[in-house]
């Protein structure tokens, strides 16, 4: 099909070319009008009706339908194609337009059509009755209205000039009539209020029809001008009355309709379909916040509840930088209750679902357990970290998924800073001045990075200690890091980390660990009491003891999310092995960013099988990867463009900046970031004396200083 | 009929009366009654006029039954009521009774002018009238003291002084020139300010809304002071007919922007008690500043572009581009754009902040923007635009007639930024749905859902209408 069309494509443009050569027309400037075309095209109008499509789509209210959506988009679009025409760039004397007509009546006569069909659309939608029966009634009066306005013809004598034939002023009269309905909404006690917003309709609508509409279909300009205004006066009065008339027929209607008050805009609960979502992630809030944006044509807007065990959603991108000191730890966690107004969020662990009765149980974190039911259930619980099974790990290993980790991560190595700098016995210095970070993935290479800037940035509070003896060690069993990036890229990243001193040790894999080192594959060890793993991770151990069907440990679900065999059960994020449609076989990556888009995706599908239409499958390509390195450093790759450095860095910061949620917090982690360019990383501890409490490692360790201080 | 509406019915036809002898007597002495009522001998028209009036008030009192305890509501529908009276009595019941064709042409609309500004006359006296004629209880809801009333009263006083002060120093001669120099622009300012606080004395609510109300109370000021009362003082006969209005018109823009200062000025004092004192657990249900204000400024500022592009073909039309182009000493086009652009999200952005959570419907999403498209004509086209050219501020009839084109820009905008901002609150848990809020929250909000069921529609309308038909009328 491509190719047919492709080869179509190139036979036409041959018959141009052809065309051109045998004409004889200007070889130069047509060759430059194309390209001026092409970049035009390319360069200005695609991004723009791109970016113009994204604003519409999350800024546009939740009430307008996809066409209206789509009408708005085009409008402005052809708007700002055309405009140039319209004011007349590039017009010169010698060279007038040979279209014949006015670009601005053109313009105008485009957009009205556009309009006239998304509002055709959107009054032929199924909405709450009093709308309906408003534009009803406008209607009928428009209809009323346009007979009267053909059966006494005097008063178009003075207008004459603005009128097209009957038919057209019939139509749009008959249109204004329903337009006028559409705006005015009875409401008990507000009667008068009624009418006089009918009769400011009406105004309005006489500015619309006999200065813009009417003028424009006449073959006229529109001018808006006085004489205009003077020569339908008449339509005026008329046109204010037809809006008194409007509302008060609406008012009738209105109040024999069933009473639609203030408290009962919102449905009462229990007639609500309940969207239960379990996880307060990426994934999670996704969906959350989808539904809070658009809701169901037959449903309404269906109750949204989100159980998760953190009251907050934790930015995982940024978790490097608290690990590493420079942003505060609450700066990267957007509380549930702050961005979703409309979601009750429950703040506890699911413990276990029931499918038949369509209802789980959740464990407050103190009290009883409790059931609540669902109509929709959507799993979104995220990982674990999975050691695999290696011996030690889960002891000594440090990990880096929660706040928690990162602050205990944080401190854990500025406490063996303070331990190395009284340390005389040189081997064990070494080991509280070695860091292991295993896995080098996107958040081992950012981590191992970040914590030798960390070291590097208070290293002078501690003068006696040797820079020398600070290591800083990647291990990854791959013959390359950073796998997801284009070869040449991790090369380079590679390269970089190794110039600020980082060893990385690529094929080679951690076996253990123990207090004092961490053995790996190649029989060697190396003498830490630092080893982070970020090597492996696993789905929430929820998702094994609830009994679904399983894919490499992910809940398998289908492309539409819906976990398998079911229609009202939905996974997602890193919890779910959603298949990837762009390669069979191949399972979406555990990223924010898939987490994200596939919460959109749940939440639209989720409202179409409300609306009792068919989910569709999920498909997303990866936009970008990118990673920091470190101070000022990383590598960033969008499609095939690749890019490192400062730049890659600063595009790091402001993607991740315009990510996270809330305004907020988007200050407040910019005001962390400035004041890093100005001072000092912190070197407080906040965990009196002990890293890892349960541990017995900090308690030999001090034995060890102690004894030091003794001799 | 129930006992309680015949009562009403009958402080209306009170009211009424009394209306009809204020606008009846000066009329009559004026010799303006024959042509306003059509009867050949002026004590027969003083005679139908005031049964009509009786008859009239009577209604206004049984519409009006339920709302007599708010002034500023009897107030304003009481200059609602007086204009719709013009175009469906003046202009349209009596030519047919007199065996004419309707008068709905603009020629009979320029003759029956005085009875347009009797009307309004006799619409603002009764509902003054049925207001202090309500029992007292009703008058006396809010429980101030003597020390309360002063403080709203200075209130008044100071923020109409200084919003005359202000416009005189700005503005110079072209504004005090609208009442005999200074002290009257003073005078004029202080009775702004005083009207607005005794029609709104519970302090603080929205600056846009606050602005909205102030033309209307402009409006009024300029029908009460320099077109009826002043003439009358200084012993002259009413100038109410078409060609003596015109001469009176440069007074009206700037009774406009009088009230409005006056009335924001007002709002802000009692405003900036709260800001600055308020405690956080009375205002704990707020959005915090910085959240709610970038808020606002972003969905204004996105519907100021909206707006500002859905007009930009009309305006590239009407010529409309070169003119703005001209504010930056540029004649092209595509400056003008520019300008425009820049312009619309401006008056986008101060809606937003302004208008924020203001409208419970789209309806009522339309009236605001339409209130505030209608002040930025008067404030931008015929003020500070002509300024900006290097001129004064073009407050005739026939410039403002030449700037028509304009004003029907304006209020097909400011619709379009009201109903794209309502519709983009709507998408939030909007204010109108919150049966749950907080006492203290609830109270502000029903006095808000209050002025959107009461007061703010006729402030609404009364702008547009009387903006489009006195522009269009006094036309040259
Ligand atoms: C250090 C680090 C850096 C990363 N950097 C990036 C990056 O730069 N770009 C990128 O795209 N991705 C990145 N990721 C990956 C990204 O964080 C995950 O893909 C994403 O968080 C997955 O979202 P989720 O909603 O599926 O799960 P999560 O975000 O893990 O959320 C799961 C939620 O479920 C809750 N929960 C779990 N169990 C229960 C239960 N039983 N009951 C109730 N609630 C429960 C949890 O409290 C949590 O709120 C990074 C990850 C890490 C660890």
């Amino acid at each position: 099909m491509r190719r047919i069309l492709i080869a179509l494509g190139v036979a036409l443009m041959a018959y141009a070319a052809v065309g051109a050569v045998l004409d004889g027309v200007n070889l130069i400037g047509v060759p430059l009008f194309l390209a001026g075309v092409l970049i035009l095209n390319d360069g200005i109008i695609l991004p723009l009706v791109i970016g113009l499509g994204a604003l519409v789509g999350r800024v546009a209210p939740r009430a307008w339908g996809g066409w209206t959506r789509a009408a708005a988009v085009i409008s402005v679009s052809v708007t700002i194609v055309a405009l140039p025409l319209v004011l007349g760039f590039g017009r010169v004397a010698d060279n007038p337009s040979v279209l014949p007509g006015s670009y601005g009546r053109g313009l105008l006569l485009i957009l009205a059509l556009v309009w006239l069909v998304a509002l055709a659309r959107g009054l032929a939608r199924r909405g709450d009755p009093a709308r309906r029966a408003g534009v009803l009634v406008g209607l009928g009066v428009g209809v009323a209205v346009a007979l009267i306005g053909q059966l006494r013809g005097h008063m178009t004598a003075a207008a004459a000039g603005l009128t097209p034939g009957s038919a057209v002023t019939i139509a749009v009269t008959i249109i204004g009539g329903a337009l006028i309905g559409s705006v005015l909404r009875y409401r008990p006690g507000r009667l008068l209020s009624l009418i006089t917003t009918g009769v400011l309709a009406g105004l309005l609508w006489w500015t619309v029809e006999w200065l813009t509409v009417l003028p424009l279909f006449a073959g006229a300009e529109v001018s808006w001008s006085l004489g205009d205004a003077q020569a339908s006066f008449g339509y005026l009065v008329a046109a204010m009355i037809q809006g008194g008339v409007t509302a008060g027929l609406i008012a009738a209607v209105g109040a024999r309709l069933p009473v639609r008050t203030v408290d009962t805009l919102v449905p009462p609960e229990e007639t609500r379909p309940r969207v239960l979502i379990v996880g307060g992630g990426f994934a999670g809030v996704g969906v959350a916040r989808r539904l809070q944006q658009r809701h169901s044509t037959a449903a309404g807007a269906p109750e949204v509840v989100l159980v998760s065990d953190s009251n907050y959603q934790l930015f995982t991108p940024m978790l490097t930088g608290v690990a590493a000191g420079t942003l505060s730890q609450q700066h990267i966690g957007a509380p549930l209750r702050a961005g979703l107004r409309n979601t009750t969020i429950v703040h506890a662990t699911v413990e276990s679902v029931d499918m038949a009765e369509r209802q789980i149980t959740v464990q407050p974190e103190a009290g009883e357990a409790v059931t609540m039911g669902y109509d929709h259930l959507v799993l979104a619980v995220g990982s674990v970290p999975d050691y695999r099974g290696l011996p030690g790990l889960e002891q000594y290993a440090f990990t880096l998924k929660s706040l928690a980790d990162a602050t205990l991560l944080r401190e854990h190595v500025l406490r063996q800073l303070e331990l190395a700098d009284g340390e005389r016995d040189s081997l064990r210095r070494r080991r509280l001045l070695t860091v292991v970070v295993a896995g080098g993935g996107f958040a081992g290479a950012e981590l191992v990075a970040e914590l030798r800037d960390l070291v590097h940035s208070v290293r002078r509070f501690f003068p006696r200690l040797d820079p020398e003896e600070l290591r800083f060690i990647l291990l990854h069993s791959q013959d390359r890091i950073l796998p997801e990036l284009d070869e040449r890229l991790a090369a380079h990243a590679l390269e970089r980390l190794r110039a600020k001193g980082i060893e990385v040790r690529l094929n080679v894999r951690l076996t253990g660990v123990d207090a004092e080192e961490a053995s790996l594959d190649d029989g060697r060890t190396i003498g830490t009491g630092t080893v982070v793993w970020t090597a492996g991770n696993a789905p929430s151990p929820l998702v094994r003891e609830l009994g679904f069907e399983l894919e490499r440990g992910a809940i398998a679900c289908d492309a539409t999310m819906q976990v398998r065999g079911r229609a009202d059960v939905w996974a997602l994020g890193d919890c779910a092995a959603v298949p990837d449609l762009a390669q069979p076989g191949a399972y979406l990556p555990p990223t924010a960013q898939h987490a994200l888009r596939e919460g959109t995706a749940v939440a639209d599908n989720i409202l179409a099988v409300l609306d009792g239409r068919a989910p569709t499958p999920f498909r997303f390509r990866t936009i970008a990867l990118l990673v920091a390195l470190g101070h000022q450093d990383g590598a960033v790759q969008i499609g095939r463009w690749l890019l490192s450095g400062r730049l890659a860095w600063a595009l790091w910061r402001g993607v991740y900046l315009s990510k996270l949620p809330g305004l907020e917090k988007r200050v407040r982690v910019s005001i962390d970031w400035l004041l890093d360019v100005f001072f000092p990383r912190d070197v407080i501890l906040t965990e009196p004396r002990r890293g890892r409490p349960p541990r017995d490692r900090m308690a030999t360790m001090a034995s060890v200083n102690v004894g030091d201080d003794a001799r | 009929m129930s006992v309680f509406a015949a009562a009403a019915a009958r402080q209306g036809a009170i009211a009424g009366l009394v209306g009809g002898f204020g606008s009846g007597l000066p009329l009559y002495y004026s010799d303006l009654l024959p042509a306003v009522s059509g009867m050949r001998s002026a004590p027969a028209g003083l005679v139908v006029h005031l049964v009509v009036a009786v008859v009239l008030g009577g209604v206004f009192g049984v519409l009006l039954r339920r709302r007599g305890s708010d002034p500023a509501q009897v107030v304003f529908w009481g200059l609602i009521f007086g204009t719709f009276q013009w175009y469906l009595e003046a202009l349209t019941v009596r030519p047919l009774l007199q065996g004419e064709s309707i008068g709905w042409g603009i020629e009979a609309a320029r003759a029956a002018l005085p009875a347009l500004l009797g009307d309004l006359l006799y619409g603002l006296i009764t509902a003054v009238v049925f207001v202090l004629l309500q029992p007292a209880p009703a008058m006396a809801t809010d429980r101030r003291g003597v020390a309360g009333w002063s403080a709203v009263l200075l209130r008044g006083v100071v923020s109409g002084a200084a919003a005359a002060g202000l416009l005189a120093v700005v503005l110079g001669d072209s504004f005090t020139s609208i009442a005999t120099g200074g002290t009257g622009v003073l005078a004029l300012g202080i009775v702004a300010g005083l009207g607005y606080v005794l029609l709104y004395p519970a302090g603080p609510a929205g600056t846009g809304p606050a602005a909205a109300r102030g033309a209307g109370l402009g409006f009024m000021v300029w029908v009460v002071l320099p077109v009826t009362t002043t003439p009358l003082l200084r012993g002259e006969t009413l100038p109410w007919t078409a060609d003596q209005i015109r001469a009176l018109f440069p007074a009206l823009p700037g009774s406009l922007l009088l009230g409005v200062l006056a009335a924001v000025l007002a709002t802000w004092l009692s405003g900036l008690r709260r800001v600055l004192f308020a405690d956080p657990a009375d205002r704990a249900d707020d959005e915090s500043l910085a959240v709610r204000t970038t808020r606002a400024l972003v969905r204004g500022a996105t519907g100021g572009v909206a707006g500002g592009l859905l007009f930009t073909v009309i305006m590239a039309q009407i010529g409309y581009f070169g003119t703005v182009a001209q504010l930056v000493g540029s004649a092209s086009t595509g400056v003008g754009v520019v300008v425009h652009l820049l312009i619309s999200v401006v008056l986008g952005a101060s809606y937003g902040l302004f208008f924020r959570g203001q409208s419970d419907d789209l309806a009522a999403g339309i009236g605001w923007g339409i209130s505030w498209g209608f002040l930025w004509w008067v404030l931008g086209a015929l003020t500070i635009l002509p300024v900006g050219l290097g001129g004064s501020p073009q407050w005739t009839a026939a410039a403002a007639a030449a700037a028509f084109p304009s004003l029907i820009g304006h209020l097909c905008y400011g619709s379009a930024l009201g109903a794209i901002l309502y519709s983009l609150e709507a998408n939030d848990k909007p204010w109108w749905i919150r049966p749950e809020a907080p006492v203290s929250v609830g109270e502000r909000l029903s006095r808000r859902r209050t002025e959107l069921a009461g007061s703010a529609p006729p402030v609404w309308a009364a702008i547009a209408l009387v903006a489009v038909t006195l522009t269009v009328v006094l036309a040259p």
